[in-house]
């Protein structure tokens, strides 16, 4: 579709304008409404076509847009002088105007600057009517409403009441409602509405927890009633003793409890139900009538009464019900509701609030909503960025156990799928690419009626380095801090392998204290101890590398794993030590080779191969080592 | 809830974005006083980088100081997208009704005494905001285009928000401005979603090039 007919076929009136106001373009829309043909308005002065269009706030206008180049909503309400279209069609027997919106706006020359104006004009005439009509529509139903508050009989007024209760309004005002009508339309002195509250255990001063013997006892006192709404010569609400009544006690109590759906007293005065006579003959009450606002299942909800100055009718008695019935469905509704809201809240803000990822997938593993908190834990901007995006994405392709991440999750899906759940660790992907341990929970949903897979992600990173910090402390030696046999033996294997691959040479140095046995005697473990200790010190300040490693072999043992390192320099780094460690200058008695604590160091290197095993290279160390011993002690051998 | 994150704007990008929305406004200032006889003051603008979920929370607390205000909002789209807010001091209306040489309040029924003064307020405000704003896009030699006024009841910014995505950033931009002539004050709000953050970095880069 062309610029042009766009331009004629839009059903918005459009006329473009140079900078001295003359029409360049006009389009079908306005031929129409005018009458005038495109042909016979270009180069004319809009202002002369529509001169209540020759003022200064349309001029202002236009000037803004040309200034600013920016776009200029006119309503009618506010430019009485717009284009002057009649309404056509039926209503143009009574000469009506088109109600228009127009938008003035600016037109670019390839050059970015404005060269023209561009007027749109659109007719807005039945959206204003549907306006003005929802306004009388509402002005209907308030005549309506003022009609309901004329009802005269029993039976209108309870109509009325029956209606208002339909209208979506809170529990509270319902129940206001409710008491409301029944003094009005049963003329009683006072109408009460008690709900009960299951587990809402006694408020520290209620008073009738105080009251341990009689018949006023409260029995159960995880069942209370609790006084919603009051009409008529009391409307508080606050009453020490009537804002909670014990199930079972009084007469409140006792009608909740009742098998009997009612209690109806004729005579207040002088009734045994009533326990305080004297205040009932005081106001004048002559009667009393309570029922029991029932579930659908037939268990108590709560008790509607009202105390009246005249008789209760036998008619008034069989509407009264009715109110109470009433009163349950409105209850039970509001009680549903509140429910179900109350989920909807919950589930949605745990949801939206969680600190674990909680993504949604369909069975073929796909994304389908995430929670906020899975684009900050996988660093996406936005839900678009990950929606349609399957867990492979957001995992690396393999899993630290080796196994491909594609292969994995099919598994544990299906196995979520027939056990109704799975946990197990998972490493996941940053959009940074950046990696991280996570502990996942797979639960199949059903979300509006379809299979689908929750997963929840909890990021376990923090865990994982506590782990490695273990795993990193179990690895040391308990005694002298440097690495463990275990460690050693490791760390050998992954250099060989790593060597092997580069092909650069592996040196060992394995270092045995002089006289050790002889120094224990003579000074004791302790001090034993002490000497090992101080060795494995000066093993790490010589060790500067941080592929070196320093470990305790075992025993007065120690060897050092020097890779990349050539012979000559592990001999150079081996006198270092041995040097290093006489100058500790430890009194040893005991050794035949000098006054202080000495090192035998054997030397081995080896440019580690796939076809040799890595105890060649300790075979060879030890070889020099038993060689260093045998020439004489405290000196560096290599083979 | 201001955060301050180098990943989005540099400090010296926040200088500078402030410097050429300070030029804007001021030539917007300008010719408004020139070209259509409307005298504002406007102050130079005060730029935070928030996360979209809490800028209805950052606007209230911004605009505290009014009891009672009118807020006229507009979106534009374009390399940029982002919603202008311009808040009113109470009675506004009244006030700038004045500057409408044609609208006439006289003998008219209270109700139409109220319609007319908020559409006088969308106008006005459709006015400043596109001044404003088109002169800031246009140093940056970009364009865009704007959505009609629209204007915002019992100050609820939580569906602002919402039109941004909720995980994002928003670049928000506040200056207070005041009617010289008249006893009229407010603040004017700019809040460019995230996506606007790249092409107003180029652009602002354009803009330095022309000086180096």
């Amino acid at each position: 579709m062309n610029y042009k007919q766009v331009f004629d076929s839009i059903d918005v009136g459009m006329v473009v304008l140079d900078q001295q106001f003359m029409v360049l373009e006009w389009n079908n829309w306005m031929a129409l409404q005018s009458g005038i043909e495109a042909g016979e308005v270009v180069g004319v002065s809009i202002f002369q076509l529509f001169p209540e269009l020759n003022n200064p706030i349309f001029f202002r206008n236009c000037k803004v847009v040309l200034t600013f180049g920016n776009i200029v909503f006119l309503s009618q309400k506010l430019h009485n002088y717009l284009f002057a279209f009649k309404v056509k069609g039926p209503r143009a027997a009574m000469i009506e105007y088109m109600q228009q919106r127009c938008t003035i706006m600016p037109l670019r020359a390839d050059d970015g600057a404005i060269k023209n104006i561009l007027i749109t004009v659109q007719d807005v005439t039945e959206s204003v009517a549907l306006v003005k009509k929802r306004k009388k529509t509402l002005q209907e139903l308030e005549f309506e409403t003022e009609k309901r508050k004329k009802a005269h009989t029993q039976s209108e007024k309870l109509n009325v009441l029956r209606a208002d209760l339909l209208i979506t309004k809170s529990l509270n005002e319902h129940l206001d409602n409710i008491t409301d009508s029944v003094i009005d339309i049963f003329n009683a002195d006072f109408a009460r509405i008690w709900l009960m509250k299951t587990g809402d255990l006694c408020d520290e001063g209620c008073i009738h927890a105080e009251v341990r013997d009689g018949a006023s006892v409260c029995v159960k006192r995880d069942q209370c009633l609790h006084l919603m709404s009051s009409s008529g010569r009391y409307t508080h609400l606050d009453g020490k003793g009537h804002c909670r009544v014990p199930f079972g006690s009084y007469k409140i109590g006792k009608i909740a409890a009742a098998e009997e759906g009612k209690l109806l007293i004729s005579d207040v005065v002088h009734d045994p139900n009533v326990h305080d006579p004297a205040w009932a003959e005081g106001l004048g009450l002559v009667a009393f009538a309570g029922y029991r606002i029932l579930s659908a299942r037939r268990l108590p909800v709560g008790v509607l009464a009202l105390f009246s100055k005249h008789d209760i009718s036998t008619d008034d008695d069989a509407l009264l019900e009715g109110v109470a019935n009433t009163t349950a469905h409105v209850v039970l509704a509001a009680q549903a509701e509140e429910a179900l809201v109350d989920r909807e809240v919950r589930y949605r803000s745990l949801f939206e609030n969680a600190r674990d990822a909680i993504m949604i997938l369909d069975p073929s593993g796909v994304f389908v909503g995430v929670n906020p908190a899975t684009l900050e834990m996988f660093g996406f901007e936005n839900e678009k960025k990950i929606i349609n995006q399957t867990l492979v994405s957001l995992s690396p392709d393999i899993q630290s156990d080796g196994t491909f991440s594609s292969k994995k999750l099919i598994k544990v899906f299906k196995k979520a799928f027939t056990e109704g759940g799975i946990d197990f660790e998972w490493l996941h992907k940053r959009s940074n690419g950046g990696e991280f341990y996570a502990h996942v929970r797979l639960t199949p949903i059903q979300l509006n009626g379809e299979r689908m897979m929750q997963a929840a992600v909890r990021d376990i990173s923090g865990q994982k380095k506590l782990e490695e910090d273990l795993k990193r402390l179990s690895s040391i030696d308990a005694l002298t801090g440097v690495a463990n046999r275990r460690t050693f033996d490791e760390t050998l294997k992954n250099e060989w392998q790593r060597l092997a691959r580069s092909k650069k040479t592996l040196s060992v140095l394995m270092c045995d204290v002089d006289y050790f046995k002889l120094f224990n005697d003579t000074y004791g473990h302790q001090r034993g101890d002490d000497v090992l200790r101080q060795i494995s010190g000066t093993m790490m300040s010589i060790t500067k590398r941080s592929g070196d490693l320093p470990a305790r072999y075992g025993g007065e043992e120690f060897t050092i794993i020097l890779p990349e390192t050539e012979a000559s320099s592990a001999v150079g780094l081996a006198n270092k030590l041995c040097a290093a460690v006489e100058n500790l200058g430890i009194e040893n008695r005991g050794s035949k080779v000098s006054r202080v604590v000495t090192l035998s160091v054997g030397v081995a290197s080896i440019m580690p191969k796939k076809d040799i095993l890595p105890e060649r290279l300790i075979e060879d160390a030890d070889k020099a080592l038993y060689s260093a011993k045998n020439t004489g002690r405290n000196r560096v051998v290599c083979m | 809830m201001v955060i301050k994150d180098d990943r989005i704007f540099s400090n010296e990008e926040i200088d500078l974005l402030q410097e050429i929305m300070n030029i804007g406004f001021g030539q917007a200032a300008a010719d408004l006083a020139e070209v259509v006889d409307i005298f504002i003051n406007i102050n130079t603008p005060n730029l935070n980088v928030l996360k979209a979920l809490g800028i209805g929370e950052y606007m209230e607390e911004e605009i505290r100081d009014f009891d009672k205000c009118s807020i006229v909002s507009q979106n534009y789209l374009g390399d940029t997208r982002g919603i202008a807010l311009l808040v009113f001091s109470e009675n506004a209306e009244k006030e700038l009704l004045n500057l409408l040489p044609g609208a006439t309040v006289h003998g008219m029924e209270t109700d139409a005494v109220g319609e007319l003064e908020k559409e006088v307020l969308l106008e006005i405000g459709n006015i400043l905001i596109g001044a404003c704003v088109g002169k800031m896009i246009e140093l940056l030699k970009s364009s865009l285009t704007y959505m009609p006024p629209r204007s915002i009841v019992g100050e609820d910014f939580q569906s602002l928000q919402e039109t941004f995505e909720p995980g994002s950033y928003a670049l928000l931009l506040k200056t207070d401005f005041g009617f010289e002539d008249r006893n009229v004050s407010g603040y004017l709000f700019l809040v460019f979603s995230q996506e606007s953050i790249d092409p107003l970095k180029n652009a602002m880069k354009n803009f330095m090039s022309q000086y180096e």
